[in-house]
């Protein structure tokens, strides 16, 4: 049976009056489950990224003290009035709050069992195909599910990461309580259920309650002090690193008189869409070796346009390490090269112009607050030309590099 | 430039004399002494095409095309024996590369031949004559070697002999003249002519002895166009010495006109500069085409000492390379028939210049390599840079 499978949570909720408000969730089917398995990114397919632990957990340890603060479950307190979710709970009748606040203290222990992180919840997101539900005979787009059978939750990542913290604990919260019976009914979002005129609104009232109670416990310090470190999914991105060149073609260096490579620096903007980073970049190369008195020098500066894709290899519980990024990259090269010999009578030069291409792996480590340190190697071809020396070079290089970037 | 797929083909400078480039006076030394390079024009006053230098950077012998400045050659030589000096063949068959007991005979194949004889010393000198295929060279130990070589660069006889000629007679100064004998002044005075068949084919000094006699002699030059006419510079005075007749046919006393000899070349025409010691005025002092020792008073150059003197063998220009109180580099070219100065450059402070009458050539002593030439007569600069890249790419 499609209908009581799914249970989803409509799209564009951005605030708590349109959760409220929400009519009913439908039963939901995905609509070609085919097309939607191949879009699921990270992690393979299972959402470990931090802010998601981080919420878990916080959700995990509120669901965990219904009991000791039944007295406090679905009120709201003057000091946390300012909230958006306590007008949530604010807008329940004595019913509704009798019915929020007993279900909460009966089912939370359950449900922290859950939403831990060892336990067999899938969370998993969607990353560019709608979502959809269908229930009691009525499709639309909607902005998470949940397939009760295959104990998994959807969410739409974008949206999500668009919504307050207090939003997200709502819209996971309510996607929870579909996963457990309530008074030994899985609850429909478009159905009313006891006194409420939906289950939407009963579910959405827990997740507000829930938010609260977390708002009034605090969060552990050490899941607290995860929550400075640097997001993979930050749009921006800056990075500067210092490279070497640690190989190049013996033809390179034998034509130009470089055995050895010299230092690079290079300063990489990017700008994600989802998986995809599309960046600018530029490089200064500069190689200068001194044999027998004559010195022979290389400085290049090149820009490069290219794109990468951007992975989270791990998947540890509440480690920064999550965030880490693994980053698949291809650039085309082009730019500038000068090559001068000299010694104490004699100087020669010339300009080149620089065309190549390189492909980067690029391993990105969180720090804090949108710092990241950078581990790079690349593989570089360039071609040029220095007409009064006759040459053409052809130098493939292979480079590592160690820097530190910036997302915002 | 790939030197590896270069022919070798080598055409010497020097024909009679190894090269009387310079103005080192090359006193009390058979020959002219030995330099890393050939000069600009062949002992019978032909221009030359070809100079063979060696380069300190590569340790290699280069063979330069001075038409247009190019490399027409190179071969590697022993980088451990110290410095090298060359001698070449003017058609480019061979070349000699002379260094401390080192002597080799690198052929146009690139092919070597060793030493013929086992000297001990480094070589300092050597007179040659490439039509007759003879050279004596000197060390700094005063033996002097003898070869007759083929044109294919192979030795034919070779001899080597101490200091010593007779006696008692050391050696103080000789040359090859153009009638081809080898003429030898010794420490009492006597002008000896060296039967070389003789000698080489005894392994002992065969010669004559003129009656006339010079005493503490310094220098001597064949003339280049004048058969058996000899320059010979002294302490005291400078003689014509006809090696036909073994006479002295006349002198000049140095002392008596208050000169000082600021030098002394073989190129193109031997020649003395001396200088009156009171005035200050150079003198030249030259054999002229009737033989006889003939002196001309040059225009103030203003220069203290040269590092390299040109006759050219008409006698008509004198180019010189001078250095003064306040500059090096200076190059003058001077019309004799009337003193007009044609040429007053100052080409380089750092690098060598020789000259002839035709250009200056500057090797910029650049450890890439780059040199230079000027035409005196269009001003065309000719440069060639960073010939030694190659090297340090195969390095």
């Amino acid at each position: 049976m499609e209908t009581n499978e799914v249970r989803s949570t409509e799209k564009n909720r951005l605030n708590f009056s349109a959760i409220a408000s929400m009519a009913a969730f439908l039963s939901i089917m995905l609509f070609t489950l085919p097309a939607l398995a191949g879009t699921f990114v990270g992690n393979g397919g299972t959402s470990s990224d931090l802010d998601m632990q981080i919420l878990r957990v916080k959700i995990r340890d509120a669901l965990n003290s219904t009991g000791e603060n039944s007295n406090k479950l679905c009120k709201c307190s003057e000091n946390l009035s300012a909230l958006g979710v306590c007008q949530v709970v604010r807008s329940l009748n004595e019913s509704q709050t009798s019915l929020c606040a007993s279900t909460l203290k009966s089912m939370g222990p359950s449900l922290a069992k859950i939403i831990d992180l060892d336990s067999d919840l899938k969370l998993k997101w969607s990353e560019d195909v709608n979502l959809i539900s269908r229930e009691e005979g009525e499709q639309r787009d909607v902005d998470a599910v949940t397939i009760r059978d295959h104990n998994t939750i959807y969410i739409k990542r974008d949206h999500f990461y668009s919504l307050s913290e207090q939003q997200q604990i709502v819209l996971l919260t309510h996607e929870l309580f579909h996963l457990r019976p309530v008074k030994k009914v899985y609850v429909s979002d478009r159905r009313a259920f006891e006194s409420f005129p939906n289950g939407a609104m009963f579910l959405n009232s827990l997740g507000a309650a829930t938010a609260l109670l977390i708002q009034e416990q605090g969060v552990d310090e050490a899941v607290g002090d995860l929550a400075f470190v640097s997001r993979s999914s930050h749009r921006f991105y800056l990075q500067a690193n210092l490279i070497k060149v640690v190989m190049h073609s013996k033809d390179y260096a034998r034509k130009l008189v470089l055995q050895e490579t010299g230092g690079e620096f290079d300063f990489l903007f990017m700008y994600r869409i989802k998986n995809i980073g599309l960046h600018i970049a530029s490089y200064y190369q500069g190689t200068q070796a001194d044999s027998h008195g004559v010195s022979f020098q290389e400085k290049m500066y090149f820009g490069g346009i290219g794109m990468s894709y951007e992975m989270t290899p791990f998947s540890l519980n509440l480690s920064r390490w999550n965030e880490m990024i693994l980053s698949l990259g291809v650039e085309g090269l082009f730019g500038q090269t000068h090559y001068e010999i000299k010694d104490n009578e004699l100087e020669m030069s010339d300009l080149g112009q620089i065309r190549g291409t390189q492909v980067n792996v690029v391993g990105k480590y969180p720090l804090n607050n949108g710092l990241w340190i950078n581990g790079q190697i690349q593989g570089r071809q360039l071609q040029y030309r220095y007409n009064n020396f006759g040459l053409s070079i052809n130098n493939t290089q292979m480079i590592l590099g160690l820097g530190v970037g910036y997302g915002f | 430039m790939d030197f590896k797929k270069m022919r070798v083909s080598m055409i010497f400078l020097i024909g009679m004399g190894v090269h009387s480039c310079g103005a080192n006076n090359g006193n009390g030394v058979v020959g002219s002494p030995l330099t890393s390079k050939t000069g600009l024009y062949s002992s019978n006053g032909v221009q030359s095409n070809f100079m063979f230098s060696y380069d300190q950077t590569s340790s290699r012998i280069m063979k330069l095309k001075l038409s247009d400045l190019s490399i027409a050659g190179a071969y590697s030589v022993a980088s451990d024996i110290g410095d090298h000096y060359v001698v070449g063949h003017p058609e480019g068959k061979y070349v000699l590369d002379f260094g401390a007991r080192h002597l080799e005979i690198i052929k146009e194949d690139g092919s070597k031949q060793s030493k013929p004889f086992n000297f001990q010393g480094v070589a300092k000198s050597a007179a040659y004559d490439s039509s007759q295929g003879l050279l004596v060279m000197q060390d700094d130990l005063n033996s002097i070697g003898i070869m007759q070589i083929a044109d294919t660069g192979d030795i034919k006889s070779s001899w080597l002999g101490g200091s010593l000629i007779g006696e008692s007679k050391s050696v103080l100064a000789g040359d090859i003249d153009k009638s081809g004998k080898f003429l030898i002044l010794v420490s009492d005075g006597s002008i000896l002519t060296v039967d070389v068949g003789s000698t080489l084919t005894q392994q002992k000094w065969a010669y004559t002895s003129s009656s006339d006699t010079i005493s503490k002699a310094l220098w001597i030059a064949g003339d280049t166009s004048l058969t058996s006419k000899n320059l010979i510079v002294t302490e005291k005075d400078i003689y014509v010495f006809d090696s036909g007749s073994s006479k002295v046919t006349e002198t000049k006393n140095l002392i008596a006109s208050d000169w000082a000899v600021v030098a002394n070349s073989k190129s193109q025409k031997p020649h003395v500069l001396v200088k009156n010691t009171k005035s200050g005025t150079f003198y030249l002092v030259y054999i002229d085409s009737a033989g006889a020792l003939s002196t001309k008073e040059l225009p103030p150059v203003g220069i203290s000492s040269t590092s390299d003197l040109f006759l050219s063998s008409d006698l008509s220009k004198l180019t010189l390379v001078g250095k003064s109180s306040q500059a090096s580099g200076l190059v003058y070219q001077i019309r004799l028939s009337d003193n007009l100065v044609l040429v007053n450059d100052k080409l380089s402070t750092q690098g060598e210049i020789l000259v002839s009458d035709k250009l200056a050539f500057i090797n910029r002593r650049s450890k890439l390599g780059f040199l230079e030439t000027i035409n005196f007569e269009t001003g065309e600069r000719k440069e060639l840079k960073a010939y030694n890249l190659e090297f340090f790419r195969d390095e």
